[in-house]
């Protein structure tokens, strides 16, 4: 009885203390997602499509080309790109979250690329401020349900229990980053270290309408083209419907049609041309068919030629324009159809 | 698509929240044993599994690995922990031989095999690359081409440690100071108690094998005392140590840049740093050891109060001093002999104290700082001894003079060769790097930046961010290629010694010093409210406050001190300084 009593103790006054810093305390700006949220929640009135998703959105769509293609085609749209490098589920759903939050009137359209769950964690992400923002409940229970939710059933409980075995210790370091978030933690070392310091540089130029040209590069090299050629004859061989998923990663996109809808918007999903991804489709048949695919290669060959590559996920330059100016003949298609 | 990266191996920190998770788990199973032999079973297990950590990486895909015979996808140093068995072992043996001897050569022989095996061991992974830069560097001044291939020496976790500590019981067992160990599970859990086998207090045998021999009794704990420490050396290390590391990092990665306000302010948090870190980690140790019922040595005791550089020497890093005297010093012939000898005696014994810190000159010269400082204090307190009126002045001034030299000390310490990865003679752009015993390591914020090429860590040098470089024997420069495809050549910019001219003047205002601040003046603010602190803690203020309160006050008073902690703490955390040792 002692113990818990005093172990009660110790947890009140911890709670008391690390709530009000987690209230008092802001938290640190992230590089790019502040500064793109702000762009956009400032941006003006005018803004009907956002695109959300990783860089095969942030460096792929050209909001430019996108305005200039729609006007074209008689159905004027002005595009805000909320791509960042390396953003997946869930962290997209809280970035689209808050961006719809930030502005009085919501966009018309919302282009979700369509992703997989991210639940492994890059070593290059850990400890950063980029990865501990966007932990929050609803987050950890999209992670959750992605580590519980059963695998394609092979390996039957043996195998259920090891692959249960390998994603606790991740779901574990998730689960620290949640209680980092809501305890504030380091945010007081932050304002320590900007009063002796200076306030840290924070990324924050960003192009016009959210869009940034990806860094220059010379093309493939020969080792990428082999990977790369590969990578397309397998995508080719799979054909038009090699759709996979699981429930956590649907539940996720169901999600974010509620949160779009919820502001009177409406989702759109993109299945990006990409071959060195795993090709995800929505298995509900009312997503499947707000899906823009730009998967299959024999559709859109053009976007899958060689010289078009900036490295073997992404286009370069003029592989983006073409993309873009695809994807905005497929929205007014999409709109045209169900006004 | 770039290969992912194997899992590196992942030190489990006394300031990381998975170690309070397995450590409730260690506690409670500790705790619920009934027998004490399963008690310290158990302890041992744990021991051992806490060392490996260390270097195994994910313990899954190591073990799949391994089983799986794919020696080469295994981290670097993944066998590093059966060091520690053998040093076990060994001594054991040792031990039982010195005693089962019937003859002074016998005992002799006993003891040189642990001596040689011990120190050939350390001698090896922490010295071989020292040598081998030397022999290097005498034979590029002699004007020849080195035509060897560098071999890379990866240095285990706490080895200096663990070595130290086994080798203790063993001279003790042949001076007769200690009986030989008869159980082998008591000594393997002296050498290798996990609260302390990675950085220390250097326990000695005498003082932990008799805690094994007794039941540890859950009544005997100070739990109140235990928390607090562990409190107070978590935050000595995740907030004063951590904050004040970005400052001094940033200054001695390019102190020529740097302003005589920055030297002194980078210098002194170096110190706070240094103290914080190792003295924290060590309260953590004791703490964690009193939370299982075993008592650990006081390893430091207010040292930067001292009047003396003796007096420094018996309050820093105790166990390793007093180790120093009792098994180099003494052994040396210690002060039985003219001045002059024990002069020697005195100087070897830091000159060696230094290179135990790490094996670079600047270490040495570090140790021979302060040995100096022990042969002028002594020849100092003799010619005063009847002096009352100079050693009441003396007495003043003590403290000062101490802290002065003190901080002098620590700059060669701390300052290590500067590396540049850009070959154009304006270095403003470059990235400053320092080597270690993996590759170059950015000089601010630790992180592998070029792996050396040869490495078989796959995590290293499978990750498209770490371009591994390769030495070119000719000319002594890195080469190898970023992921872009543009070269990447470094480059030696300053040594050690260099950086700490360069301090030294600009501490002195006499040399040419750099015009930038490294932190704002706020960090006097700073410094002065930890000094000021740290002197009411040496008066005993804080220690009876607490002790004082009803348990709800005091457990709702620890749980305030903890969120204040969390917000103050370094997300990202820097190792413990005295890993590397």
């Amino acid at each position: 009885m002692t113990l818990l009593r005093n172990a009660l103790c110790l947890a009140i006054g911890f709670v008391v203390v690390a709530s009000a810093a987690g209230r008092w305390m802001p938290a640190r700006p992230v590089a790019i997602v502040s500064a793109k949220l702000s762009r956009y929640a400032r941006a003006g009135p005018s803004i009907d499509v956002l695109a959300i998703g990783s860089s095969l959105t942030y460096r792929q769509i050209v909001p430019r080309i996108f305005d200039e293609t729609t006007r074209e085609a008689g159905r004027p749209l002005h595009l805000f790109n909320l791509g960042i490098d390396g953003m997946r589920p869930p962290e997209d759903t809280f970035v689209l979250e808050r961006a719809l939050a930030s502005r009085v009137k919501p966009p018309e359209v919302v282009l979700v690329e369509v992703e997989r769950i991210r639940f492994r964690i890059r070593p290059q992400d850990v400890g950063t401020d980029r990865l501990r923002y966007w932990h929050d409940a609803r987050r950890m229970a999209s992670l959750a349900r992605f580590a519980l939710a059963s695998a394609p059933g092979d390996g039957g409980l043996w195998g259920e229990a090891r692959r249960l075995g390998e994603a606790t210790p991740t779901l574990a370091r998730h689960l620290v980053y949640w209680v980092q978030n809501r305890t504030a933690v380091g945010r007081g070392q932050d304002a320590l270290l900007e009063a002796l310091l200076g306030p840290e540089p924070v990324a924050d130029e960003i192009g016009v309408d959210g869009y940034d040209p990806p860094p220059p590069r010379a093309g493939l090299t020969p080792r990428e083209l082999d990977a790369y050629r590969a990578a397309l004859a397998r995508r080719s061989a799979g054909g038009a419907t090699a759709p996979f998923g699981d429930a956590a990663s649907q539940a996720e996109l169901e999600q974010k049609r509620r949160i779009i809808e919820r502001v009177g918007a409406r989702m759109l999903l993109i299945v990006p041309p990409d071959p060195m991804a795993r090709r995800f489709l929505p298995k509900d048949a009312a997503l499947r068919a707000e899906t823009i695919d730009f998967g299959d290669p024999s559709a859109y060959p053009a976007l899958y030629a060689p010289a078009r590559r900036r490295d073997p996920s992404h286009l370069d330059e003029a592989g983006a324009a073409l993309y873009t100016r695809l994807l905005a003949r497929r929205v007014v298609e999409k709109l045209a159809s169900r006004p | 698509m770039i290969p992912e990266a194997a899992s590196a191996p992942q030190p489990i920190l006394f300031v990381e929240l998975r170690f309070v998770w397995i450590f409730a788990l260690i506690f409670l199973v500790h705790w619920s044993l009934r027998s004490n032999a399963a008690r310290k079973l158990w302890l041992l297990v744990c021991s051992h599994v806490f060392y490996g950590c260390f270097f195994v990486g994910d313990p899954i895909e190591f073990g799949t690995n391994l089983f799986a015979g794919r020696l080469d996808r295994l981290p670097t140093g993944w066998w590093f922990p059966s060091l520690l068995w053998l040093s076990t072992v060994m001594d054991y043996s040792v031990g039982l031989g010195i005693e089962r001897a019937r003859t002074a050569s016998a005992r002799k022989r006993w003891i040189s095999t642990s001596l040689i095996v011990n120190l050939g061991v350390l001698g090896f992974f922490k010295y071989f690359g020292f040598f081998e830069q030397n022999v290097r560097a005498v034979v590029a001044w002699l004007g020849l081409t080195p035509s060897w291939e560098p071999l890379y020496v990866f240095l285990p976790y706490g080895i200096s440690f663990y070595t130290f500590q086994s080798l203790s019981y063993s001279i003790d067992v042949y001076r007769g100071r200690l009986r030989a160990e008869r159980s082998f599970l008591d000594l393997a859990l002296f050498i290798a108690f996990f609260p302390q086998v990675v950085a220390g207090p250097i326990v000695r045998a005498s003082t932990f094998l008799p805690q094994t021999a007794t039941r540890v009794a859950w009544a005997k704990v100070d739990l109140r005392g235990c928390l607090v420490l562990f409190l107070v050396g978590f935050f000595k290390k995740a907030c004063v140590a951590d904050t004040l590391a970005r400052v001094s990092d940033l200054y001695f990665a390019a102190p020529e840049h740097y302003d005589a306000f920055s030297a002194w302010a980078a210098t002194l948090c170096y110190a706070g740093q240094i103290y914080c870190d190792f003295s924290g980690y060590t309260d953590m140790a004791i703490a964690v050891a009193g939370l299982l019922g075993y008592e650990l040595c006081l390893n430091f005791d207010f040292p930067y109060l001292s009047r003396s550089v003796a007096e420094f020497w018996h309050r820093w890093h105790i166990s390793l001093s007093s180790w120093l005297r009792d098994y180099l010093y003494i052994p040396l012939g210690g002060n039985r002999g003219s001045r002059l000898f024990t002069a020697r005696n005195l100087m070897l014994t830091m000159l060696l104290g230094g290179l135990w810190h790490g094996a670079a000159w600047t270490f040495v010269a570090w140790g021979g700082m302060h040995g100096l400082a022990l042969v002028v204090h002594r020849a100092w307190a003799r010619r005063t001894a009847d002096r009352p009126a100079i050693r009441r002045v003396m007495a003043r001034l003590g403290l000062p003079l101490t802290l002065l030299w003190v901080l002098l000390a620590w700059v060669p310490f701390r300052a290590n060769d500067v590396y540049i990865d850009r070959m154009e003679p304006s270095d403003r752009g470059a990235r400053r790097l320092h080597r270690t015993s993996a590759g170059f390591e950015d000089a601010t914020d630790h992180a592998l930046v070029y792996p050396y090429e040869d490495t078989s860590a796959p995590g290293l040098a499978a990750n498209p961010d770490t371009p591994p470089v390769a030495l070119d024997p000719a000319t002594g420069l890195w080469h190898g290629t970023a992921e872009d495809g543009s070269d990447v050549t470094i480059r030696l910019h300053q040594s050690g010694f260099a950086v700490t001219g360069t301090v030294w003047q600009a501490m002195s205002w006499l040399g040419r010093e750099g015009s930038e601040r490294v932190c704002r003046d706020a960090i006097a603010l700073v410094l002065a409210l930890l000094a000021f602190v740290h002197a009411l803690n040496a008066r005993g203020v804080f220690r009876t406050v607490w002790q004082r309160l009803p348990d709800p006050a005091f457990y709702a008073l620890l749980g305030v001190g903890w969120g204040i902690a969390v917000t103050l703490v370094a997300v990202g955390y820097t190792p413990f300084i005295y890993f590397q040792f």
